[in-house]
């Protein structure tokens, strides 16, 4: 694995490059979009196991810090989903450029799931898409950070109502209106199928009551929904700092699909 | 209105013996450097990678910068981002040695000549061990430290929480770390009980133990140390630096010890003024800092 700063030189982001481990190269590679916030912190050591795994069955694996978040440039406050979209754009650049690779799969997780979608809409040539536990509502989505905030704000501060006001937050990251805004727009349900030929839809955490996807696959291609309760390792139901949790068989899961679906 | 551009650089690497160990320098502009004043290095918290709690270790690094300090975050091996360690060795005598090339790295790459060591809970608890081996640590600054376990913290820790409607709900439903606290007291017991270990919690409480938190910062005081202890209000480990700490350390000079207590925070500082405070007492001290 070797990580680097790629895109603009003022404002440079994170990635990290794992180059295919196996015994045969593939000729398509895999982009690893993040969640957002608490969710990313919680889910880094997973996302870390995905990309080992994903890299020794033979595939460019790329992982990658949107502008604002982890180690890449920018506030906390200037995140925005339009730019984060901009910037898997750019990762996608990068790993073609590391790779050779002319076909691309994208792994997206809770809200990076929601924007690889979007990305796939928008960009040629991404065949394959793992979306876990994607945000397929984003009011939704809004609704069950700010409870958990809530719940936070109950557990922990005995003046609760002296922390909660401005400015906005949750779980220790700031919520701009304009974020709030963009997430609050985001609706996978309104998308018939999905962009890629072919598509995983893993349902691991509590969100599992919204329909995405109801006219099926693409003509010719594939659409495999499956449910895993209890391998949701982005979840705030243990303490922040045993973030070691591994959902070991979701990882076994998308690297199996990648594997089958993927030249 | 875009803000100007970060007055700082960072460059990420891999370092260490073989290479494996993840971390970014962040390094402040050549206009803001001040000689003389210590490179910081950050230590991961618990199992967190090197951005710290709620990216907390990030915004540290940069304002440090900002400020003029050279900082370095990284992953100890098997955390984050870097690889697992092979064999079986120590993971304390490991993490000792990795921090150490973190410093040699600074030295050799930036000539830093002496270091603040950070770091929050496990990270606190790695800080202080390595400064009782490396002599070029001149200041630690501890969010969160460990403690020495007694029974009059386990009773300070809880007497709140019996207050609150929300902490029952969770002893009964099943959900609460006292379980898991009672299991882990039951379990100490029998092991010494086994083991017929003549040392108290008491002992080591009150730091006659001299592998206790409370001797080894007595000890890197004594050598001329200079210390930050920042504890969220709740924490038990604020009883113990209250019982323990506070009797060995006060005759240390003013300027060499900042003691911060954040109120209304959990552990790991979650709400952002918490996240705030930490970072503008951590600065100041951090500046005020001189070789």
């Amino acid at each position: 694995m070797r990580p680097f700063f790629f895109g603009e030189t003022a404002e440079p982001l994170l990635g990290l490059h794992h180059p295919p481990a196996g015994a045969r190269t593939r000729p398509s590679a895999v982009a690893i979009l993040n969640p957002f916030g608490d969710e990313y912190s919680r889910a880094h050591r997973s996302l870390r196991q995905l990309a080992d795994r994903v890299s020794a069955a033979g595939f460019h694996v790329l992982r990658f810090d949107y502008f604002g978040c982890g180690d890449s440039a920018g506030a906390d406050d200037q995140g925005r989903l339009a730019r984060w979209l901009e910037d898997a754009a750019a990762a996608l650049e990068e790993l073609e450029a590391l790779s050779g690779a002319s076909r691309m799969a994208l792994v997206g997780l809770r809200l990076g799931g929601s924007l690889a979608v979007e990305l796939a809409r928008r960009r040629q040539g991404i065949e394959q898409l793992a979306l876990w536990d994607p945000v397929a509502r984003g009011q939704v989505y809004l609704q069950e950070l700010e409870a958990a905030h809530a719940t936070f704000l109950r557990e922990n501060a005995r003046r609760a109502r002296a922390v909660e006001s401005e400015p906005p937050q949750v779980l220790g990251y700031p919520l701009p209106p304009a974020l709030r805004a963009e997430i609050e727009a985001v609706d996978l349900t309104g998308c018939a199928s999905p962009p890629a030929r072919h598509t995983l839809l893993l349902t691991t955490g509590s969100d599992q009551r919204t329909t995405v996807f109801p006219a099926g696959p693409p003509p010719g291609g594939s659409l495999e929904r499956e449910r895993m309760a209890g391998s949701a390792a982005w979840q705030r139901d243990t303490d922040a700092m045993a973030s070691a949790l591994v959902a070991v068989d979701a990882l076994e899961r998308i690297t199996r699909w990648l594997d089958r679906r993927c030249p | 209105m875009a803000r100007p551009p970060m007055p700082v650089r960072e460059t990420v690497l891999l370092f260490g013996p073989d290479k494996s160990l993840v971390g970014v320098i962040t390094d402040p502009a050549p206009a803001a450097l001040v000689d003389g004043r210590p490179a910081v290095v950050l230590l991961n918290a618990g199992l967190l990678h090197r951005v710290g709690p709620n990216r907390l270790y990030v915004r540290l690094a940069r304002r440090l910068a900002e400020r003029g300090l050279l900082v370095a975050r990284f992953d100890l091996s098997g955390i984050g981002d870097s690889r697992a360690a092979g064999g079986r060795s120590d993971f304390a005598a490991r993490a000792i040695a990795e921090t150490r090339a973190c410093l040699d790295l600074l030295a050799t790459t930036r000539g830093a000549s002496c270091f603040v060591v950070c770091g929050l809970c496990s990270g606190a608890d790695q800080a202080l061990l390595a400064a009782g081996e490396d002599p070029r640590i001149v200041g630690l600054a501890l969010l969160e430290p460990g403690s020495a376990p007694s029974t009059g913290q386990l009773i300070d820790s809880y007497r709140d929480r019996l207050l609150r409607p929300a902490s029952w709900a969770r002893l009964l439903t099943g959900r609460s770390e006292a379980w898991s606290t009672v299991g882990q007291r039951l379990r100490s017991r029998w092991r010494r009980w086994r083991r017929h270990t003549v040392e108290t919690a008491g002992a080591a409480s009150a730091g006659t133990d001299p592998h206790s938190p409370a001797e080894r910062m007595r000890r890197f005081v004594g050598r001329g140390g200079a210390l930050c202890l920042v504890y969220s209000a709740g924490n038990p480990a604020h009883y113990y630096y209250r019982t323990a700490l506070a009797p060995r350390l006060w005759q240390v000079p003013a300027d060499r010890l900042l003691v911060e207590v954040v109120e209304e925070t959990d552990h790991v500082f979650t709400p952002l003024d918490a996240q705030r405070q930490v970072i503008d007492s951590l600065c100041a001290w951090a500046e005020g800092l001189r070789r």
